[in-house]
């Protein structure tokens, strides 16, 4: 196999990329100066190298615990937990929340055989100390997210904390990751007990 | 290039790019599809919110000849049960249904198949009574319409009449009971010992099921014989994704 086709071929494994697709960003690679490619290639290897789970909340950091852990400015009060680490940023960029993070990893999918023990569920019940006073359950507005929710409600309102959920107004089915801050901030401002 | 419009059920989504879904149907005239829902994922997608699993709608999309995903271009919502989230006993229930459908529908179109998923989700929405029963009940149903209903009157590898107040075994790979005489020619774990009461439900859970919503007496035999046979004769050996999840503890 060429270098060529090497490369187009590790670009088609990547999520929404076909084969033609690939090419054309191969292609890309070839036009631009080589050392715009290098940038790129050592871009991705620093990625790989340093970027790792946070063991606290299972965010995607360069720092074991993460940036939101260890900031002291955060409300150390709340807990808002996603199903992914992209959806922090989303969040977080929208300004209407300053509290912690948790990363599910995932929701509650019967069909994929993803139950509670598949999520990062136990060791969000293990922070859960007298410190911690909510929980809101940012899952995404989908059936999965939903149950998810549920469960999450089930586990965490014995423990004597409030659990909410955002507000509706997040477009059903939508992906939380793809809202605007505006919508974010409302849905956050808006946040109803379970 | 043709335009299709059927009633369709959306049993699993993927999210696809940045924008778009892939959302797996089992359709009533078309059997089961995927079609590409390009921009389902922006928040202001012409879809709403309403491409989600369980979802019942009219799709419309067209569909290219020897293409195994097709672009939807319209849907219809016709019945949401995004309620089935708000009960783990409900949602867990209503995947094992979807799962089914999703990995055993004919490459043919099978209307019947369409309606009884339908009547099955919705029944687990309504629910009143014991859902795991109403699970049992419709998931059997569904698997008695692809053509694997078990024996469970007749030994199935001789054929005699058995006696219905017995315990007795199932054999998964006979697919029903054993009578006393043919068990030591069946293999050791391909049997499962059914109580009186686990065999006489059995029998009824095959033929349709009470309906009532009164609780199984021997419900955890029943999902883990249920488990099995699926397991057996529908998915080479392999257990369903969706009974893992109903044997994690759901809170
Ligand atoms: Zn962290
Ligand atoms: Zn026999």
């Amino acid at each position: 196999m060429s270098v060529i086709d090497d490369l187009a071929s590790e670009f088609s494994r990547l999520p929404g990329i076909g084969r033609k697709t690939a090419y054309r960003l191969t292609h890309y690679l070839l036009k631009i100066p080589p050392e715009e490619a290098c940038r790129l290639a050592r871009a991705i290897e620093a990625m790989a190298e340093r970027v790792r789970h946070c063991s606290t909340c299972h965010n995607l950091s360069e720092s074991d615990p993460c940036e939101y852990c260890t900031n002291p400015n955060r409300d150390q009060a709340t807990i808002c937990v996603v199903e992914e680490a992209s959806d922090i940023a989303a969040i977080d960029g929208s300004g209407g929340y300053r509290g912690l993070y948790h990363v599910l990893g995932g929701c509650l999918s019967p069909l994929d055989g993803i139950g509670p023990e598949e999520l990062n569920v136990d060791s969000l019940l293990a922070r859960l100390n007298s410190e911690i006073r909510e929980v809101i359950v940012a899952t995404n507005p989908s059936v999965e997210g939903e149950a998810t929710a549920t469960y999450l409600h089930k586990v965490v309102a014995p423990r004597g904390v409030k659990v909410t959920r955002l507000a509706r107004g997040l477009p059903v089915g939508g992906d939380l990751e793809y809202a605007d801050g505006v919508t974010i901030a409302q849905a956050l401002a808006g946040r109803r007990g379970m | 290039m043709s335009l299709v419009t059927t009633f369709a059920t959306i049993l699993k989504t993927y999210e696809y790019s940045e924008t778009s879904k892939i959302l797996r149907l089992l359709t009533r005239d078309h059997g089961l599809c995927s079609v590409i829902a390009k921009g389902a994922r922006r928040p202001k997608s012409r879809f709403g919110g309403l491409l989600e699993p369980f979802t019942d709608g009219i799709a419309t999309f067209y569909a290219k000849e020897g293409r195994e995903l097709h672009t939807l271009s319209a849907f219809e919502l016709h019945r949401e049960r995004q309620a089935l989230g708000r009960e783990l006993a409900r949602y867990a229930a209503a995947g094992l249904l979807t799962e089914i459908a999703l990995r055993f529908a004919p490459a043919a179109p099978d209307a019947e198949l369409f309606d009884q998923l339908g009547r099955g989700l919705d029944r687990l929405l309504a629910e009143s009574g014991d859902v795991e029963t109403a699970m049992l009940e419709e998931a059997w149903k569904l698997i008695v319409h692809l053509g694997f209903a078990p024996s469970t009157e007749r030994c199935s590898l001789c054929g005699r009449q058995d006696e219905a107040a017995e315990p007795t075994h199932f054999d998964l790979m006979g697919g029903g009971i054993v009578c006393e005489r043919c068990q030591p020619q069946a293999e050791k774990s391909s049997l499962r010992e059914l109580s009186r009461a686990a065999r006489a439900e059995l029998v009824t859970l095959v033929r349709g099921g009470r309906g009532d919503g009164r609780p199984l007496e021997s419900a955890r035999a029943q999902r883990d014989l249920l488990r099995d046979f699926v397991a057996y004769h529908l998915a080479d050996h392999r257990p369903l994704n969706s009974f893992r999840f109903l044997e994690e503890r759901l809170g």
